[in-house]
């Protein structure tokens, strides 16, 4: 193949799904000149799985995005179709909005952002190759058409294209996902680099034509009375257009899946990469939950303008005609029109652990790498480290140094920090149990807590940062307020204290007070609090539940700032831990592989116990000079 | 800021004056809950670095000792952070309960080489003598981590096996139901949950104070000595003990049942048990005796194999080998009767010693002392003998309970499951399991989530 110099740019993405998007937005806006390559230009913004976003622990990372000035919460709120939260009873902790996206809309929207941003160029091209010069450093990237461009950062946000490969029973096909192409050859110059790669598998159920259905039989589910939208700076709530249906497998839908099980690729080998726990496909569930005589499904709307729908819940890789049979069996499905069979995909990856917390390669200055390629599953995991190797990969390009978050501050920074310390063996997914400091990184107080993080960064709008000040300000005078209005014991308040199960008051009382007992809340108090401003209902749910939570809150504060204390020592990039004789084995082998960037991360390293961190920080300082 | 940390700083043995250190944000008033001067001011109160003498009451009132107090505030003490001092009487078992007063005062044990990290941390450490003290350190460190679990004794550790077990089902309910909470997974039964915590609080709480009752410094470690009849192990008994407490003779089978006899070394009580020879024999009465010294070998923390160094290695004298794999015992090799001549190799690691010139007595007596003085060995039964693990089982303890009475009173239940994930997370510091994973392998192990 003949190249040609196509011309220079600052940072080249490959790639233009979620972690893609965000990236090059980020690197752009930032004031790098940037590239951004997609192996399909009308599939920017894809959502090849689930048509929908959020989520317990992704709708936080959503939420962070936001605050940090990324575009993924706006797109949302200007396309999806329903919206629900989740977990309402449960806590403010947990409380994540979950929404279904109009997918052709999303797509639009996000190919459009991209197409009108400065210092942005979309185009649609293969790389086949990264360039390095003398140093090592990435200096080019090549199409497979011969353009070769000068380039100064790649990051690669290749999703399941790069090596991807899909597998229906016993047919599989190089292919990247909906039928697109696979990115063939960058596997082979990755390998050439050093990149350390393995293979991940995901799947994907059936989508099925909606005038086929008789969901008569299905339970609607309907999105919420009041919609929370995901951006800060959504002022009108998008509206329900749309709902979802719950149905259950049956013992006929199992029988066949039984029956058939030998002629799935999972079972008899032919799918060799490793899968997330978090999809497992109808068959896995089968097997492993042989006692449960039904699964539920949910068939959700991919959009508007379609009647394909999206049946969650029943991905597999069966053969074609399996998922036929299995599919009519479903009530409402006897007639069903498939329009997509289920497939399974592999894809190559990296392993996270070669990454640095700034998303660059260790190994290869200037690379970075964001999304399924450092091996996670879902667009908000995807999107967040778009973002942060957009906005690192354009730092580095200015000469600042990187920005990372920590685990107290973010889930952004606790997804990247068990990626580059603690590795993964599949796909990782998102959780609220991911986060040992989940009653701090909530998703209603995501612009407040990452205030100095957006200023630092210089992504957000300056009305976006206005409105958080505001926010913040209006936030913390009602807090006040409350601890310092006391209500003197009535009959009243004790009458609705008894009413309630709490114990009546004696004395003058604070509204913060009882605002902290179990069974009281915000709205309760109002007829005992005429004074009360009127606050948007976020305002209001952040202070009850800074005021609620208190102590749980200021003991995880307490360890976040004990965290950030070993966090602020850095260790030097240049230690030769093999030289480190008063280490153990173990955790020289350790240290030297993932090469931590602080106490706090080698402190979080699997097999690395206290003596040993003691041990290194004491030789460290003898042997400073 | 850091949290207040407390351990002893001069070595676990008897000795005239043992000191017990406090090091954090509030280390003063902390010593102002325990230590009464008498003066009658507080020791938070006083000027810096003055001895004030007074005693130490436990929350009953009761009088443990009269010692003296000092408070050191940041920067200039040990640590670089607020210290206290409290200089007590040197008797193992006060060094222990004042350690746990503290604790209950709010404190919480150093974890291995914390007061040097802190010190280090803070720039205050000498750095002359900082490369010892890391040599020092990793060696603990090799010893530390080989596995936390290993060194529990049988019993404490199918304990809590089945704490954490039962923790980790409700953990992972929560999770499950919180982070796939569209996918049916069954709401955790609250009242079940709330009094399944309470249990689990309640045993952790017993275990946790089965260190305060003292047993690890009153009772001793067990040490069976064991091996084949007429080996040397009574003899050997009498030696370490310097008393005929075991009877004598070169009759095999003499010792028919087992002899304790109790022995100070380096100031940690050693609880030494003489069996009976092993040996097949139809003799009910050493039959039963036989059994008993199994018995005994299995509730050990070490085992000393006794081989007769005059005669020959016989098929049948690996028993008590095999005894302390099977217990997971630390194994101590002794060949006696060096004063006659040697029919066998020396195996690696043996102490060789007559008991009738005491060659080699004294080589064995530190070879004890170094695996007492490890805090490596353990004595029998369901009983913590670790300071950090009595006070990490505590701490597990007070979450379980927390987290109960937060279902009770009916808060919503991500915050119960904060709390029952601390008291896994306190229990995991004992069985040195990582919970996070463990948590995971649960949810995907019981429930069918996922799309």
């Amino acid at each position: 193949m003949t190249t040609y110099p196509a011309g220079r740019a600052d940072v080249a993405v490959i790639g233009a799904g979620h972690a893609g998007i965000e990236a090059a937005l980020a690197s752009a806006r930032l004031g790098a000149d940037t590239l951004c390559f997609t192996i399909n230009l009308d599939a920017v913004g894809n959502m090849p799985c689930n048509p929908a976003i959020g989520g317990p622990g992704k709708s936080q990372l959503v939420r962070e995005i936001d605050a940090l000035g990324g575009e993924m919460a706006r797109a949302a709120d200007a396309c999806c179709i329903q919206y629900r939260m989740l977990n309402t009873g449960k806590g403010p902790a947990v409380r994540s909005i979950r929404a279904q996206a109009d997918r052709r809309k999303y797509q639009q929207y996000m190919k459009h952002t991209l197409e009108t941003c400065p210092n942005l160029r979309l185009i649609q091209a293969e790389i086949v190759s990264v360039g390095t010069d003398e140093n090592g450093h990435v200096c080019s990237v090549t199409t497979a058409t011969g353009a070769t461009w000068d380039v100064k950062s790649v990051i690669i946000a290749t999703g399941t294209f790069l090596g991807g490969r899909i597998i229906i029973g016993d047919y599989t096909k190089d292919s990247g996902p909906d039928g697109m192409f696979a990115a063939g050859e960058l596997t082979g110059c990755l390998e050439a680099l050093g990149v350390p790669l393995r293979r991940f598998k995901t799947g994907t159920p059936p989508r099925v034509n909606r005038l086929s259905l008789d969901l008569s039989k299905a339970e609607p589910q309907l999105g919420d009375e009041t919609v929370v939208p995901f951006s800060f700076s959504t002022e009108t709530p998008p509206e329900n257009r749309e709902q979802c249906y719950l149905i259950y497998t049956n013992s006929e839908t199992h029988r066949i899946i039984r029956e058939n099980l030998h002629r799935s690729p999972l079972f008899s080998g032919v799918i060799k990469g490793v899968g997330p726990r978090y999809c497992p496909s109808i068959e896995d569930k089968l097997v492993r939950f042989a006692d449960k005589d039904r699964h539920q499904l949910f068939v959700e709307p991919t959009g508007l303008g379609t009647e394909e729908m999206y049946v969650q819940g029943l991905s597999s890789s069966l053969p074609e005609e399996v998922q036929m049979q299995f599919l009519r069996t479903l009530p409402g499905f006897e007639n069903a029109h498939a329009m997509r069979s289920a497939y399974a995909i592999e894809y190559d990856c990296v392993d996270p652990l070669a990454l640095k917390p700034s998303l660059e390669l260790k190994t290869v200055p200037g690379l970075y790498g964001a999304g399924q390629f450092n091996g996670t599953s879902g667009y908000e995991e995807a999107a967040a480290q778009g973002l942060m190797a957009g906005i690192n990969a354009a730092r580095a390009i200015l000469g600042l140094e990187p920005v990372v978050l920590s685990r107290g501050e973010a889930y952004i920074g606790t997804l990247i920090d068990d990626l580059v310390t603690k590795g993964t063996n599949e796909p990782y997914r998102m959780m609220t149990s991911r986060s040992e400091y989940r009653l701090t990184l909530r998703q209603d107080n995501a612009d407040i807590r990452l205030l100095p993080r957006t200023l630092q960064i210089g992504l957000a709008r300056p009305e976006d940062i206005a409105r958080t000040q505001a926010r913040q300000a209006k936030a913390e005078a009602e807090a006040q307020r409350l601890e310092h209005t006391h209500l003197s014991p009535s009959e009243k308040l004790n009458a609705f204290l008894e009413s309630i199960g709490e114990t009546p008051v004696t004395t003058g009382v604070s509204l913060a007070a009882l605002l902290r007992r179990p069974k009281t809340d915000y709205e309760m108090l109002a007829p005992f609090d005429p004074k009360r401003p009127d606050l948007d209902p976020g305002t209001r749910s952040l202070v009850e539940t800074n005021i609620k939570y208190a102590g749980y809150i200021k003991c995880e504060q307490d360890k976040i700032e004990q965290m950030r204390r070993l966090e602020a020592r850095v260790l030097p990039d240049d230690i030769d831990y093999n030289a480190i004789p008063v280490l153990r084995l173990e955790a020289r082998q350790k240290f030297d592989k993932i090469r931590p960037r602080s106490v706090g991360q080698a402190s979080r390293i699997s097999g690395v116990s206290p003596a040993d961190m003691t041990a290194l920080i004491i030789w460290l300082d003898t042997n400073k000079k | 800021m850091s949290d207040l940390i407390v351990a002893a700083a001069t070595p676990p043995v008897t000795g005239a004056i043992a000191i017990i250190r406090i090091s954090g944000d509030g280390a003063a008033e902390l010593a102002d809950r325990v230590f009464f001067p008498f003066s009658g001011e507080k020791l938070s109160a006083l000027p810096a670095r003055y001895a004030a003498y007074g005693e130490i009451r436990d929350f009953s009132g009761t009088v443990l000792d009269r010692c003296l107090g000092l408070k050191f505030p940041a920067p200039a003490s040990y640590t670089g952070e607020d210290c206290a001092e409290l200089q007590i009487h040197g008797g193992l078992t006060l060094v222990n309960r004042v350690l746990s007063l503290c604790c209950e005062a709010g404190a919480r044990m150093a974890a291995p080489g914390e007061f040097t990290r802190r010190a280090f941390l803070n720039g205050k450490l000498d750095l002359t003598g900082a490369e010892a003290v890391a040599d020092l350190i990793s060696a603990e460190s090799a010893e530390g981590v080989k596995n936390a679990a290993a060194q529990l004794s049988g019993s404490l550790k199918r304990t809590l096996e089945g704490v954490t077990d039962r923790l980790l089902d409700l953990t992972s309910h929560f999770a499950a139901y919180i982070d796939y909470t569209e996918e049916g997974v069954e709401p955790p039964d609250l009242g079940d949950s709330e009094g399944q915590l309470r249990d689990i609080a309640d045993k952790l709480s017993s275990l946790s104070d089965s260190f305060s009752s003292g047993r690890y410094f009153g009772e001793g470690v067990r040490a069976a000595i064991l091996g084949k009849p007429n080996a040397g192990k009574s003899s050997l008994l009498n030696a370490l003990v310097g008393t005929d407490r075991a009877i004598v003779t070169n009759i095999p089978g003499t010792t028919r049942d087992t002899i304790e006899a109790t022995v100070s070394i380096n100031g940690a009580l050693l609880r030494l048990i003489d069996t009976a020879g092993l040996r097949t024999t139809d003799d009910l009465a050493e039959r039963l005796g036989v059994e008993r010294s199994v018995e005994a070998a299995s509730s050990s923390s070490i085992i000393i194999a006794v081989f007769d160094g005059s005669l020959p290695p016989s098929p049948d004298e690996d028993e008590p080998v095999r005894l302390a794999e099977k217990t997971g015992a630390h194994l101590v090799k002794v060949i006696c009767k060096a004063d006659l001549p040697l029919a066998r190799e020396i195996p690696h690691g043996a102490t060789v010693l007559s008991t009738v010139t005491g060659e080699g007595i004294d080589a064995l007596r530190s070879r004890l002392g170094e695996l007492l003085g490890l805090g490596s060995v353990t004595p029998d039964g369901s009983l913590v003998t670790n300071r950090r693990q009595a006070d990490a089982l505590r701490r597990g303890a007070d979450f379980a309970r927390r987290a109960a009475d937060t279902l009770a009173c009916g808060l919503t239940p991500d915050i119960a499951w904060v709390d029952t994930e601390a008291a896994l997370s306190a229990v995991g510091e004992v069985t040195g399991r990582s919970v996070s994973e463990d948590v995971l392998d649960r949810i995907f192990q019981r429930f069918c989530v996922g799309k």
